[in-house]
């Protein structure tokens, strides 16, 4: 009954954020840290819930983000075309990725996804008749549902608080459920969930597949919001920060990526002065809390699960 | 293995012996598809089934433990036995978000059974506990637990005494055998500790090399030279 | 001939790609840590290593500067382990490569706020003359590289084949339970083995730094690649595989500029990296680690 008063408070002060802080760059810095609370749930299914370590995350982040960009561009389609068609096509990718890949194990897979954020930026960059190249897509439209254009920061922050509220609870559920713990047995012991008879990859797949489409989601949300994209935001740098945000928040938990999303984002975002420091800062801050920290802020204190 | 060929009747209490590396292990990996076989067939119920992944042998009816006891540590006893339910929940990602009431009722149902399962092991109070934090006999006997609730035809058990006294083990001689006649199981046991095995089973197949060099009854494995010669007396003497 | 020569001109940028994959294939075959920061120590030590040479005490013999960036990468290597590994070896392996990613920013934009995050151009004089001999040139730069790669590659198999602290790093590597209770402590090999394999890439910012005069901060990261490329055409885990591998990669380097297409030199090894993957992830010379069930 209590955790039920907490959360009405916490919505209730989330609801009413925007209202209360009027100043446009703290709004923005929350829009954005909603976005990347979605892109780090998204690693989360993976390196949290399974322990698939993917360091190629901001791929899917881009291949969403140009896609949505691309089909309300040049493909002059409205808003939700893009969104969907980003969450589809990205969630494609990564299942079509995900069936080679998935029989590596350990640090062949973790190479080989590096090696897809890689490509991926790579082909961001130079296939110039579709992404127009080094100089990216200008001009994205505002996201717009039906009757309403998403044109202010708090427009915007209410449309992906939404989102990213609505994701929670169905990864909440999912994880409860029998699928959900299938993904845990696996992180477990993936011989011994073998044995009573999960299909191990079948679902590894699934959660790479669920992982990439929400990935694209978010991408399409940060490419409408910024109106702007290029290659440059989705690179490895960029793909090892998604993976800190995961890890300092604490990787097995539901909300521990939103946490880390939002610190992550939003505190370098703040001490403005120490904007050169930022990619430092996240250095620092990823290896100190794995020495003091491992299981991330919101991560239950259980040694066993991090020792051998 | 090295030509290794036998059939394993339905309904049997089967012993599995012979010293250290002769492949006991390697058998059951290769009868529970954890290891492919790189030449000859396995059939179940007269299906092949060679080369099957483990969890496609899980559907077959087939069931294990492991050697050096495979919980998952970071969970709790009861959702250790409710992982062995995985085949009989509903595996439907929109069911499972949305709840609709055949996927609730599905939940409550494996769940009574787990605790029911619990109940009849004597590990319920223990219900709540790491997996990790139980004593060593009780880890064995949740394993055990644990395949059981896939509700399995065939039972395979790799060393279950390992490093049991003499009273945990006739224990767990009385467990398994309640358990075959319970559930009309199969059960292939391997064992270093001889007791356990004289007293279980009514078949004993011995492995040296990888190669099947006996198998009879208890006693005429007792009386064998063969056996002896490979073996130089046992664990324990029986 | 000019394919002799570029066949020439690819071992030695092979033989340099094949001393920062054999630090980091030593790393991983007796850790088992997929040390993702090892070009970044590359990179750093490099800066290091031109301050000092070149601000610092003007124009050194190369062979100096050499040494001076091997001692520079083993310490910086030293330190990375105690800080960032250490802590980990009991923990599950994905700590240890995040871990790594954290070392790897902070190398990274450290490099970028001391030196500044543009190329940084300069240049190491080797001293020696162009070589050519029948209708062949070899730049001076490249005789030194090949001399150079060998000599540590042998000096290296020395230590690790006829010392007693190479066959402890062995031993520990093959079977490291039984090292331990050998008395053979393991904090001490895991030291070891760092600061060896971070000389290794010491001696390859050195040699880079002659060849290409140029540094900037992400030249870690893309080095480190090739690194990992090399060691995983020639075999994760095999050292020896990690100098075929790396000697492969410079030469299909060289001839990919050479023949098709300059730009697509970097795209080398990232399709090295996706076709063993894909078609054989043990390498050329790797073998596959069975789990034991």
């Amino acid at each position: 009954m209590r955790k039920k008063i907490w959360l009405v408070v916490a919505l209730v002060l989330l609801a009413l954020f925007p209202v209360v802080v009027t100043d446009l760059y703290i709004q923005r810095i929350a829009v954005v840290s909603c976005i990347f609370a979605i892109l780090a749930s998204s690693l989360g299914i993976l390196v949290g819930q399974v322990r698939l370590v993917s360091a190629g995350h901001a791929g899917f982040f881009g291949i969403g983000a140009y896609t949505s960009a691309l089909l309300t561009t040049k493909g002059e389609m409205p808003f939700l075309v893009g969104f969907i068609g980003a969450i589809v096509l990205t969630a494609l990718v990564g299942f079509l990725f995900s069936l080679p890949v998935l029989r590596l194990k350990g640090h062949y897979l973790a190479m080989a996804t590096l090696a897809f954020g890689i490509i991926t930026q790579m082909v961001l960059l130079n296939w110039e008749s579709l992404t127009n190249g080094p100089n990216g897509i200008p001009g994205i439209p505002y996201a717009a549902l039906f009757f309403l254009d998403l044109d202010t920061d708090r427009k915007m922050y209410y449309f992906t608080l939404i989102l990213l509220l609505l994701i929670l609870w169905g990864l909440h559920r999912l994880y409860q459920s029998p699928v959900g713990r299938a993904f845990h047995l696996i992180r477990e012991d993936a011989v011994a969930a073998a044995a009573l008879g999960v299909h191990t990859v079948r679902f590894k797949v699934i959660a790479f597949t669920l992982s990439a489409g929400l990935a694209g989601l978010a991408g399409s949300l940060f490419a409408h919001y910024m109106s702007f994209i290029n290659f440059d935001t989705f690179s490895p740098l960029e793909s090892f920060m998604i993976l800190s945000m995961v890890v300092v928040g604490g990787m097995q938990t539901l909300l521990g990526p939103v946490l880390g999303a939002v610190l992550l984002t939003s505190i370098p975002e703040m001490l403005r002065e120490l904007s050169d420091y930022r990619m430092l800062i996240y250095g620092v801050v990823l290896v100190l809390v794995l020495l003091f920290r491992p299981q991330g802020i919101l991560g239950k204190n259980t040694r066993k699960q991090l020792s051998k | 293995m090295d030509d290794f060929s036998y059939s394993i009747e339905e309904g049997k209490r089967i012993g599995l012996i012979g010293p250290n590396g002769a492949g006991k292990s390697t058998l059951f990996n290769l009868l529970s598809g954890a290891v492919k076989p790189t030449g000859g067939t396995i059939e179940i119920a007269g299906k092949d089934v060679t080369g099957q992944r483990p969890d496609q042998f899980s559907r077959h009816g087939i069931a294990r433990t492991f050697q050096n006891i495979r919980l998952f540590k970071g969970l709790t006893v009861f959702e250790n036995v409710l992982a062995g339910f995985h085949q009989k929940s509903d595996l439907n990602i929109l069911r499972g978000i949305f709840g609709s009431s055949s996927y609730r009722q599905s939940e409550r149902e494996i769940r009574e059974q787990a605790e029911h399962l619990l109940q009849s092991f004597g590990l319920i109070d223990k219900r709540n506990e790491l997996a990790v934090h139980l004593s060593y006999g009780d880890q064995r006997r949740l394993e055990i637990v644990r395949a059981m609730a896939t509700g399995p035809r065939i039972l395979f058990l790799d060393e279950p005494a390992a490093g049991m006294n003499p009273y945990e083990s006739r224990q767990l001689v009385e467990l398994i055998r309640q358990l075959w006649e319970e559930h009309r199981l199969t059960v292939v046991l391997i064992e270093h500790d001889m007791d356990v095995v004289m007293r279980l089973c009514e078949e004993i197949l011995v492995l040296d090399y990888g190669k099947l060099i006996f198998h009879g009854t208890p006693d005429e494995v007792r009386e064998s030279s063969i056996v002896r010669e490979a073996y130089l007396g046992g664990e324990t003497d029986a | 001939m000019v394919i002799i020569e570029q066949l020439i001109n690819g071992l030695a940028l092979g033989g340099v790609y094949a001393l920062i994959a054999l630090g980091f294939t030593l790393i991983f075959g007796v850790l088992r840590l997929f040390h993702i920061s090892h070009g970044d120590v590359f990179m750093f030590s490099g800066y290091v290593m031109v301050s000092i040479a070149i601000f610092g005490f003007g124009n050194l013999p190369f062979w100096i500067v050499l040494i001076l960036a091997m001692a520079i990468a083993a310490l910086l290597g030293a330190g990375v382990e105690r800080i960032a590994f250490l802590p980990y070896r009991k923990s599950e392996e994905i700590i240890p490569l995040i871990s790594g990613i954290g070392v790897s920013l902070i190398l990274q934009n450290l490099a970028m706020l001391i030196w500044g995050p543009g190329q940084f151009n300069y240049k190491l004089d080797v001293g020696i003359r162009d070589l050519s001999f029948a209708g062949i040139q070899i730049t001076g730069i490249r005789v030194v590289i090949l001399l150079t790669c060998v000599v540590i590659v042998l000096l290296f198999n020395y230590w690790l084949f006829r010392t007693r602290t190479g066959r402890a790093v062995r031993a520990t590597a093959s079977d490291p339970q039984t090292a331990s209770m050998m008395g053979i402590r393991p904090e001490w090999i895991i030291l070891i083995t760092f600061t060896v394999g971070s000389s290794l890439a010491g001696a390859a910012t050195a040699l880079v730094g002659a060849l290409y005069g140029a540094i900037y901060p992400s030249l870690g990261f893309s080095m480190g690649l090739k690194a990992f490329a090399a060691s995983i055409l020639g075999g994760l885990g095999s050292m020896t595989g990690a100098i075929v591998g790396g000697l492969l990669l410079g030469i299909l380097e060289v001839l990919t500029a050479s023949y098709i297409n300059v730009a697509l030199q970097d795209a080398v090894a990232m399709a090295i990296v996706i076709g063993v993957l894909l078609l054989r992830p043990n390498g050329i010379l790797g073998k596959s680690v069975e789990e034991k069930l």
